[in-house]
């Protein structure tokens, strides 16, 4: 039983760790701060969610897994805000959103 | 001036006590005691709070046909969008060409108040490719990783969810879609 909570754990937290990864790869790769806000209200946001999940099930049944699972509501409604609120005062300080240059020649 | 509604005190009062409870884990009558005059100090410093109407057009139109046990079905729904969300960014970010199209989507609601729209905004946020960018009355401008030309700008099965929510048909929520994709156009 114990290797199964372990399996689970120790995936759980390496998907974690890869999405934290993926995360800061694209907001060195993307273009511009709207998209680098795309990389870090997806990824970053799935990235901890499944690192707190590795905890829980690393903790169990016990008191410490509701404290955990008070901060997993708690990142799934502050990340959405939290970028939003980012972008929207980008937007209305006037920065302009990057277009690819492709589709400007088109239009 | 609103009136204070003893029953939402009390609700307010068991949640934060639940709350002090998970985060103390001593069981003992100091302990408790302790809580509970902790948060009936915390209800007297937000009593002023509480009085304080935030959104005037909350007031006029409360919505009375919110559907709450469609919330069972919205959540499980919405982790699932965030999951799929992430593994789309993901895949776009990795790939070594970084196949994104940049667009910005304007269109209107007709969502009956302040919190479906947070809703909805919210929602569009963890989903996949979109960032809220502002809301302005009625109008909610998005900004989007990609787009496919002559296809549904917006993920429709994540308004029609918030639709469902108040008992409305998703034609009225959404409307007036418009797309900018090009600095030109801006």
């Amino acid at each position: 039983m114990s290797e199964v909570k372990d399996l689970l754990t120790i995936l759980f937290l390496l998907l974690g760790a890869f999405f934290m990864l993926i995360g800061s790869i694209g907001v060195i790769r993307l273009p511009d701060f709207f998209t680098r806000s795309h990389a870090t209200s997806k990824s970053d946001t799935l990235g901890i969610m499944l690192i707190v999940v590795g905890l829980i099930c690393h903790e169990g049944l016990v008191l410490n897994s509701l404290k955990l699972m008070i901060i997993f509501v708690f990142i799934a409604l502050a990340n959405p805000v939290g970028s939003h609120a980012l972008a929207r005062a980008a937007f209305k300080f006037g920065i302009k959103p990057w277009f690819k240059k492709e589709e400007k020649d088109q239009a | 001036m609103k009136r204070i509604n003893p029953r939402n005190i009390v609700l307010h009062f068991c949640l934060m006590m639940t709350f002090w409870l998970i985060l103390s884990g001593y069981y003992d009558i100091f302990h408790i005691s302790l809580g509970v005059i902790s948060v009936i100090a915390v209800l007297w410093f937000n009593a002023k709070l509480r009085n304080y109407v935030f959104y005037d057009e909350d007031e006029q139109h409360k919505s009375k046909n919110f559907r709450l046990f469609r919330l069972f079905y919205f959540f499980p729904f919405l982790i699932w969008e965030i999951i799929s969300s992430s593994f789309k960014v993901a895949y776009l970010i990795i790939h070594p060409k970084l196949p994104i199209k940049v667009g910005i989507i304007k269109f209107r609601t007709n969502l009956p108040n302040m919190v479906a729209k947070v809703l909805l905004a919210n929602s569009i946020t963890l989903t996949p490719g979109t960032v809220a960018l502002q809301i302005e009355g009625e109008e909610l401008i998005i900004h989007t990783l990609t787009f496919e030309k002559d296809e549904a700008h917006i993920d429709h099965s994540l308004t029609e969810e918030v639709a469902k929510l108040y008992g409305l048909s998703e034609e009225t929520v959404v409307s007036h879609e418009e797309i900018i994709s090009s600095e030109d156009q801006l």
